[in-house]
């Protein structure tokens, strides 16, 4: 993978995010590939448990932008750094979550292995209304 | 740099920290390093400063570490070029018997290195394990 492979994936996995279209989501990852939204926790598995997972709770349109760039990327490993940001009803912001994705690809550019490590923006600095 | 390198540095970091010593914490670092504990942090800038928040830490999520009561193991999972990023865990018991955990953290470190392969930024990602997933230590 380049950098500029990865930040195709990338864009596609805000796109898939966005739309929450399951044809789009399936094909950002293989077949058998592991999710973790914590490193401690167990991945789920398979592209149609992924896919099941991320429709099961969707964030609002609207709600939330993202922006993620590749930070590192060495053959078929790449670490991507970025923020999401949740908004409240009037636009304004609610808080930020700070996000590294550990990703391991398969020779057709499709994530195999993604691990999501995340920090929110600290409570004193997030709006309280 | 490469893998190697990258490993030889986080052993360094381990060994450096577990020594408390002013030097080795130093050396790893270039003189205008920024060190930030969480990625919202302006973080601690230049290698004086960094020494400083190792070893007489102000109330931040980086309390000064008693020898003898930590573990903690890190590896390269990515080296590209200049930058690199390291995983790994680190677990803190509550006394030097190591035989009650206290905290666990999984680590991700977002690392850049001049040529000389000091570090010249250091962000931290780390996670509280929640409590019944302490004992384990894999990656």
């Amino acid at each position: 993978m380049t950098r500029d492979d990865v930040q195709r994936w990338l864009d596609a996995y805000v796109d898939a995010w966005r739309t929450y279209d399951r044809d789009a989501i399936g094909d950002l990852f293989a077949e058998d590939a592991r999710y973790a939204y914590q490193p401690y926790r167990e991945p789920v598995v398979g592209r149609d448990a992924i896919v099941a997972d991320w429709l099961d709770d969707p964030d609002a349109a609207g709600s939330w932008e993202a922006q993620y760039e590749p930070y590192a990327v060495d053959g078929d490993r790449a670490v991507a750094v970025g923020e999401s940001r949740y908004l409240e009803d009037d636009g304004s912001l609610r808080t930020i979550f700070y996000n590294v994705w550990l990703m391991r690809f398969d020779g057709d550019g499709r994530c195999a292995e993604f691990v999501e490590y995340w920090r929110e923006l600290p409570e004193e600095l997030r709006n309280r209304d | 740099m490469t893998r190697d390198d990258v490993q030889r540095w986080l052993d360094r970091y381990i060994a450096a920290w577990s020594a408390d010593e002013t030097e080795a914490i130093g050396e790893l670092f270039t003189t205008d390093a920024r060190y930030r504990f969480h990625p919202s942090d302006a973080g601690f800038v230049g290698r004086d400063a960094i020494v400083r928040s190792w070893l007489q830490p102000d109330g931040d999520a980086s309390t000064h570490d008693e020898p003898g009561t930590w573990d903690a193991h890190y590896e390269p999972f990515v080296v590209g070029g200049d930058r690199a990023v390291a995983v790994g865990w680190s677990r803190y018991y509550t006394d030097t018997s190591k035989s009650s955990v206290k905290f666990m953290f999984d680590n991700a470190y977002l690392l850049e290195f001049d040529e000389d392969g000091r570090c010249s930024s250091f962000t931290e990602f780390y996670v509280e394990r929640p409590k019944d997933r302490v004992q384990g230590g894999s990656t």
